[in-house]
């Protein structure tokens, strides 16, 4: 094998690693130690091949699941991990550092940042802008004393659709100050 | 002319007389018709009727029919399970995605009242 045909090679090994669908994961920390000690646990991982599985078994009979199919189609991977605890300070803020260290990365954004003194926890919003000033990633980072959430959405995803659809699982929006 | 035809069938009768083949003329036949190979078709297609009739072939055949058949149930089984897992796990997320957003949309909306 000569130069030429190494570079190619090199190229094609690399090529899925450029592109911007897998840039827009991050590499989670492993959260396993927590799982005995947590109340509450959400450990999601599903990628395209996955989405396009749980897609096909969406139906357009009930809200909740048509307006989730729509959201699905425009996204290549979902990660999600979630936690609550009993006590404060069960778990490592080290670990949330570890994540929003990776979003300083160029290309992320952090569009919003609320302290919520009601729900006693903090969230930050990071969006990636694709090639085409799309979205192309979202990370909502949520942390309390008692509780933490990492959400992962890689590839294209409209918010107010995604922001919409907790009315539709049968819990009740608040939108306060529309009246 | 007239002269030579007598001639000329006196050798034809010459020619086409009868002649005694001799005594191993038919032992020769009889070996030339051993050693010629069967028609294959037709013992071929005997004996798979007679192999299709064949209960232990019916029963082997029968069991690789009904193998193949469980093995496509598993396998369809198996991809129902996962894809409603997948969505089941899918419509979480999406909704622990939701409720995240709306604490943001919330707080903001708040703020912008005051």
């Amino acid at each position: 094998m000569n130069a030429r045909h190494s570079f190619l090679y090199a190229l094609l090994l690399l090529a899925p690693l450029a592109s911007p669908a897998q840039s827009a994961r991050l590499t989670l920390p492993d959260f396993s130690q927590l799982e005995h000690k947590a109340t509450e646990m959400v450990d999601i991982s599903l990628d395209a091949s996955l989405l396009r599985l749980a897609s096909r078994f969406m139906g357009q009979t009930t809200p909740e699941e048509k307006a989730a199919k729509e959201i699905l189609a425009g996204i290549g991977g979902i990660y999600v991990r979630s936690f609550s605890f009993d006590s404060e300070n069960a778990y490592s803020k080290a670990d949330i550092d570890k994540v929003r260290r990776q979003l300083s990365a160029p290309g992320w954004s952090r569009l919003v940042t609320v302290r919520s003194h009601r729900e006693r926890q903090d969230v930050d919003v990071y969006m990636r802008l694709g090639s085409k000033d799309d979205i192309d990633g979202m990370v909502i980072v949520a942390y309390g004393p008692r509780a933490f959430t990492i959400v992962n959405i890689v590839g294209s995803v409209d918010l107010e659709k995604l922001r919409q659809l907790e009315g539709k699982f049968g819990v009740p929006l608040l939108e306060l100050g529309e009246k | 002319m007239t002269e030579r035809k007598p001639d000329l069938e006196e050798e034809l009768r010459r020619a086409l007389r009868p002649q005694d083949p001799g005594t191993d003329f038919t032992a020769a036949v009889m070996r030339e018709v051993t050693r010629t190979p069967r028609p294959p078709s037709v013992g071929s297609f005997s004996a798979a009727s007679r192999a299709i009739r064949s209960p232990s072939l019916r029963m082997s055949a029968a069991l690789a029919a009904s193998f193949i058949a469980a093995v496509g149930v598993v396998r369809w089984d198996r991809y129902v399970h996962e894809g409603f897992e997948a969505r089941e796990q899918a419509l979480e997320a999406l909704r622990v995605a939701s409720q995240n957003l709306n604490v943001v949309h919330r707080v903001v909306q708040e703020s912008e009242k005051i």
